[in-house]
């Protein structure tokens, strides 16, 4: 048999040091151990437990609904954004990069506290709309570098093209710029929607008595890691895998660098 | 100029004018456009009748590229204005003018089939699907595409990617059809033959094509009329001919191929025969040339390669040494020091008598009615 390589070696311990914790945690969903000291057999008694929970099925519920429109309102600035940029100026198009990179490096603690205290001095009622604005500070921020990365490879004679042949500025929008920037307005919403359905910080800050699944889950947690925190999190681990696997197949995407660029392999030839 | 239009689309007859003898396709009145302190195109004042085939030449940078934004409505002029059929569009946006452009790269949609990029123009304008698909059909065979309208942009050669830009344009019939050196993206066979193509294309829809190229034999080879641009300004407008055998400057006569230019001094006469005073050996002859030019004032004689004959005999005789002999195929190109002239290109295509070897001495001689007289 063949040695593997020091290399392949090396490989193989990263990636069991970054998986080992969630094969642990998927393993201890279904451990019929309450304690969760041993492996006492099979059970999938805290996936029910967990799901039939009014408190899990309601935090999940707000989640959901905080990443949706976390995401949309990101891809609505991101766009917009994205192709401003590009007609910019050179100094307006360095003053959106300073406040895009700005929005990325800053500590959210500092983001969230922030806007904590500005809620409560305008007395806004904190929920789920403070939430998302929370969210929506970050999110937008890699959504605008992802799709910016895809603007700068197209050409704009596309768009000339299109208001030469007839087409309106939306209408050049909506049947070139759009198409074009679809697969990587798909990889921003996914990213996004997965950095505001498992945020806590920001969430914690800004959520006043509304709970987030992921609030829940550190609540939860402070006292001891109970099997259904195990079932939780293994469930929207499965729901997340999904989600990406689908949109992949969809996209066709195959690489990492086709991720990160937005482009289908096949396009990147032509 | 082509004047019949037997496939021309009854349907947009009535509305459009431009093929009406007397209002232009295009009109450019005094256009200038300024980037900062340079001007890309000065005061430029150009008229295209309808069915016309026009060229604009010239080298990169002069400004052919912006006039055609220009018309396009992609670049907005500093100064003048556009008319297209009649009708002022100046300030007009581009999806709302009455042209239509085949693009440097062609700018196709990547992610629309072939069938798509060329109805796309149509889909904007609304056209019923029935309709839709019968024009889009007849536009694929226009341009020899019928079989591969579910193909993707990717999956076509260059020159097919080409005949679908020059689709998706065309169908929407428009006042004049914007070229952007269409065929500088392909080989030169392929060159040719997509020359051949545009030309058949032109004459059989009878739309007017503005055809901007750096080539100056591509624009001889289709155009009814080529304008030659050199910084911002019209140096020349005319027939191909007219162009290539009296230039109305030295640049035009240098950017329109090879020529040889002797100087001389004008002592009088007019357009139809100048008395001038060679400068070589200060013998006098006759040649035609540019109009109004000063009797006393230094002048070029311009001499095209192929219009020297070896040998000497009649005409007016040039004695030098052979430098070089470059054999081309349809013709050899040999190049002739002779004193006080500079080196002279000339252009033979099959030799008669005995050629000199390189080194030797040669006689060569032009007719004067085969010279042109430009100013110094």
């Amino acid at each position: 048999m063949k040695r593997p390589s020091a290399l392949a070696v090396f490989t193989g311990l990263v990636l069991l040091f970054l998986f080992a914790p969630i094969i642990v945690v998927v393993l201890n969903a279904f451990n019929s151990n309450h304690t969760l000291d041993s492996w006492d057999g099979f059970t999938g008694r805290w996936f029910s437990q967990a799901f039939s929970d009014s408190a899990v099925r309601s935090a999940l519920w707000v989640s959901v609904r905080v990443a949706l429109v976390s995401t949309a309102l990101s891809l609505i600035i991101a766009i917009p954004a994205s192709l401003w940029a590009r007609r910019a100026s050179r100094r307006a198009r360095a003053l959106l990069d300073g406040t895009t990179y700005m929005r990325i490096v800053l500590p959210e603690i500092v983001a969230a506290a922030g806007l904590f205290l500005l809620f409560r001095r305008i007395n806004f009622g904190l929920g789920i709309a403070t939430i998302i604005a929370g969210h929506v500070v970050f999110t937008s921020a890699y959504a605008t570098i992802i799709i910016q990365a895809r603007v700068a490879t197209l050409s704009i004679s596309l768009e000339e093209a299109a208001a030469d042949l007839g087409a309106v500025p939306w209408r050049a929008f909506r049947r070139v710029t759009l198409p074009m920037l679809r697969p990587a307005v798909i990889v921003a919403g996914l990213l996004v929607f997965t950095f505001s359905m498992d945020d806590v910080v920001s969430s914690a800050f800004l959520s006043g008595n509304t709970v987030t699944l992921p609030v829940l889950i550190f609540g939860l947690m402070r006292f001891h890691v109970t099997p259904e925190v195990n079932a939780i999190a293994a469930g929207v681990t499965v729901l997340t895998l999904v989600t990406f696997s689908l949109s992949a197949a969809l996209l066709g995407l195959r690489t990492g660098a086709s991720i990160v660029v937005g482009a289908r392999p096949e396009e990147a030839s032509s | 100029m082509i004047g019949t239009t037997p496939n021309r689309d009854t349907r947009d007859a009535g509305t459009r004018d431009a093929g009406h003898p007397s209002t232009p396709a295009v009109s450019l009145q005094g256009i200038s456009c300024a980037f900062g302190a340079t001007r890309a195109v000065d005061n430029l004042d150009l008229e295209l009748s309808g069915g016309e085939f026009f060229s604009l030449i010239g080298a990169s940078g002069c400004g052919k590229s912006t006039t055609l934004r220009m018309i396009a409505g992609l670049q907005q002029p500093t100064e003048g204005r556009i008319m297209i059929a009649g009708r002022d569009v100046t300030d007009l946006s581009p999806e709302k003018r009455e042209v239509n452009t085949v693009f440097q790269h062609y700018a196709l949609f990547p992610h629309l089939d072939v069938f798509e990029n060329v109805a796309f123009g149509l889909r904007e304008r609304r056209v019923a699907k029935t309709e839709l698909s019968r024009r889009v059909g007849e536009m694929l065979d226009l341009v020899g595409l019928a079989d591969r309208g579910r193909s993707k942009i990717r999956e076509l050669s260059g020159g097919q990617q080409q005949r679908v830009a020059l689709g998706r344009s065309l169908i929407l019939e428009p006042a004049v059809l914007l070229l952007d050196e269409p065929l500088g993206a392909l080989d030169l066979k392929l060159r040719r033959q997509m020359q051949l193509v545009l030309k058949q294309v032109q004459s059989r829809v009878g739309i007017t094509f503005l055809y901007v190229t750096h080539d100056q034999e591509e624009a001889f080879a289709m155009s009814d009329r080529v304008g030659v641009m050199d910084k911002g300004v019209l140096a020349q407008v005319g027939t191909p001919q007219d162009i290539y055998r009296r230039p109305a400057s030295p640049f035009v006569a240098d950017f329109v191929g090879a020529s040889n230019r002797l100087g001389a001094t004008l002592a009088g006469g007019g357009p139809d025969g100048y008395e001038l005073v060679l400068d070589a050996d200060g013998r006098r002859l006759r040649a035609p040339g540019c109009p109004n030019l000063v009797q006393g004032s230094r002048v070029g004689i311009i001499v095209r390669p192929e219009a020297f004959r070896f040998g000497g005999g009649e005409g007016n005789e040039l004695t030098g040494t052979l430098v070089d002999a470059s054999f081309l195929g349809s013709q050899t190109v040999y190049t002739i020091s002779v004193e006080q002239c500079g080196d002279l290109t000339v252009a033979e295509g099959r030799p008669t008598s005995p050629m000199p070897a390189p080194g030797e001495q040669a006689r060569i001689a032009f007719a004067s009615e085969d010279a042109w007289v430009v100013p110094a």
